[in-house]
């Protein structure tokens, strides 16, 4: 059997598409050959890498999706009162028929008592009234302060963003498009603004351009966060930079520091996330954060 | 006004070629009720909208491959087998990040969701080391999976990617397959993902 014709095999037993004597062959094979095992143990990691593909994939189709998504439109007028409208009838029509109920008994008796009127049903007033409201988002919990500060004092606008991509004040001031107008918000510390402008640039036609925002976006979120002390958009979006298919090392290595910043603040609520992004960090010796993720998790001892 | 699917029209587009897969999974997304009910679940049970949209995508992620891979049973409607998976993901989540919760308060024995709680995600760290790999392979490798991995022929495949015929393809795959068995042999994270899930 040559190369190509076992990897035929190989694909088609890990997909669950080989004949059952076969597979009983081949395990037969596997269990005397750890070669053969390598080579399905590859081949079943080459089954995940091409999930891993499908999976981004949708992420990024979910993401659009959603952003798409009219919102449900109001309900037509006759929808939103019929319910409260019949309700009210029909007290209306129960007070009736109970009054005119109590009028009879208090004719003169006879001889035999009428049936005990039945209480209409009580209405209880700490039950919830609309159930399947959603809840609010909840407020996120106060960040530790000590965790905060180890946030804070860790975080440097990269430096390629720092000087931005505006080549001159003037061009800041010219520049239309909201990347322009957002960067120019961030500059100023006006970090609302810059949200409300980088969220506008949208995924085409310039992908680059689009990277660019969102990076710009999550550490406006950031610096936002340091002021609410609410970091979950920022994780937000750090994370979605974090999981970009087509990151380059740097940016990939950008996008695991920043993220592990963001979620630093509330180190407590998921302390098992924060240490596995360290030990990521840690495992790669070319990491170009490699020397902060040690301060910090030298520091997450401490504390 | 969008057109309602029903549960085997849903069965048989994501499981089949790629634009219908899409087609039946925007509806999912976008206008089957699906992404609401997982997010009132998970609010109503200490969770926050970030968790709700996480555990929404992660359970239509393994609700697509289990139906892809035939590991749905068919004993129930499709999105009571979809709601049993989110109950999961988030029963799961739950427990990893606040180990003290009681999970039979929110899922009594008897009321245990009937969806597969098998791990179809992988770990974050899992997923960055398989980004790298991916970035190396080629966009024009990485589309061949694709279209490979969901069932299409190698013509199929060849015009998509504007390969010569289905021959040219196949060798293409074939070129692209090694490559990548190579870089997933070189990386040491990876030799115990399948014990790590």
């Amino acid at each position: 059997m040559n190369e190509d014709e076992l990897y035929d095999k190989l694909e088609r037993y890990v997909r669950g598409k080989l004949p059952p004597d076969e597979v009983e062959a081949l395990e037969r094979d596997m269990a005397a050959d750890p070669d053969l095992q390598e080579q399905v143990r590859l081949h079943r990691l080459e089954l995940e890498s091409h999930e891993f593909l499908l999976r981004e994939k949708l992420r990024r189709n979910v993401r659009d999706w959603i952003a798409e998504t009219p919102p449900e439109p109001p309900a037509p007028f006759w929808k939103t009162w019929s319910l409260p409208f019949l309700l009210i009838a029909f007290a209306v029509i129960g007070f009736w028929y109970i009054g005119r109920e109590k009028a009879a008994n208090s004719e003169p008796p006879t001889e035999q008592p009428g049936p005990e009127l039945k209480k209409p049903p009580v209405s209880t007033p700490d039950r919830p009234i609309a159930q399947d409201e959603p809840a609010k988002t909840p407020p996120a919990a106060r960040p530790d302060p000590g965790y905060l500060a180890l946030a804070e004092t860790n975080y440097r606008t990269p430096t390629h963003l720092d000087g931005g991509d505006l080549k001159s004040e003037g061009q800041a001031d010219t520049a239309a498009t909201p990347l322009a107008a957002g960067i120019r918000a961030f500059q100023n510390g006006r970090y609302p603004a810059a949200i409300r402008e980088l969220s506008k640039v949208g995924e085409t036609p310039d992908p680059d351009e689009y990277a660019q925002a969102r990076e710009w976006l999550a550490h406006a979120w950031f610096r936002r966060g340091l002021e609410t002390k609410d970091f979950r958009q920022a994780v937000v979006h750090f994370q979605q930079m974090a999981l970009q298919k087509d990151n380059d090392p740097a940016q990939q290595d950008r996008a695991d520091w920043y993220l592990l910043l963001s979620l630093l603040p509330d180190y407590p609520q998921h302390p098992a996330r924060v240490d596995s992004l360290l030990q990521n960090i840690l495992a790669v010796k070319g990491h170009t954060y490699f020397s902060k993720a040690k301060r910090v998790q030298d520091a997450l001892i401490k504390i | 006004m969008q057109t309602r699917w029903n549960d085997a029209e849903l069965f048989e587009a994501i499981r089949g070629r790629e634009s219908d897969r899409n087609r039946a999974l925007q509806y999912l997304v976008q206008h089957a009720g699906w992404r609401g009910q997982v997010m009132r679940h998970v609010l109503a049970n200490s969770g926050t909208e970030e968790d709700g949209e996480e555990v929404f995508f992660d359970a239509l992620c393994t609700f697509d491959r289990n139906l892809r891979e035939d590991k749905f049973q068919e004993k129930s409607a499709l999105n009571t087998y979809f709601m049993g998976i989110a109950k999961n993901k988030w029963l799961k989540r739950l427990a990893r990040h606040r180990p003290t919760w009681d999970a039979e308060q929110l899922y009594p024995k008897d009321q245990m969701q009937t969806g597969s709680s098998e791990e179809t995600i992988i770990s974050a760290e899992h997923e960055a080391v398989f980004a790298r790999i991916m970035a190396e392979v080629g966009e024009r490798c990485k589309r061949i999976f694709e279209l490979f991995h969901l069932g299409h022929s190698m013509a199929e495949i060849a015009a998509e990617t504007g390969i010569s015929d289905a021959d040219q393809a196949k060798k293409e795959k074939s070129r692209c397959k090694k490559r990548l068995l190579n870089l997933l042999a070189e990386r040491p994270e990876l030799r115990n993902f399948f014990n790590e899930r």
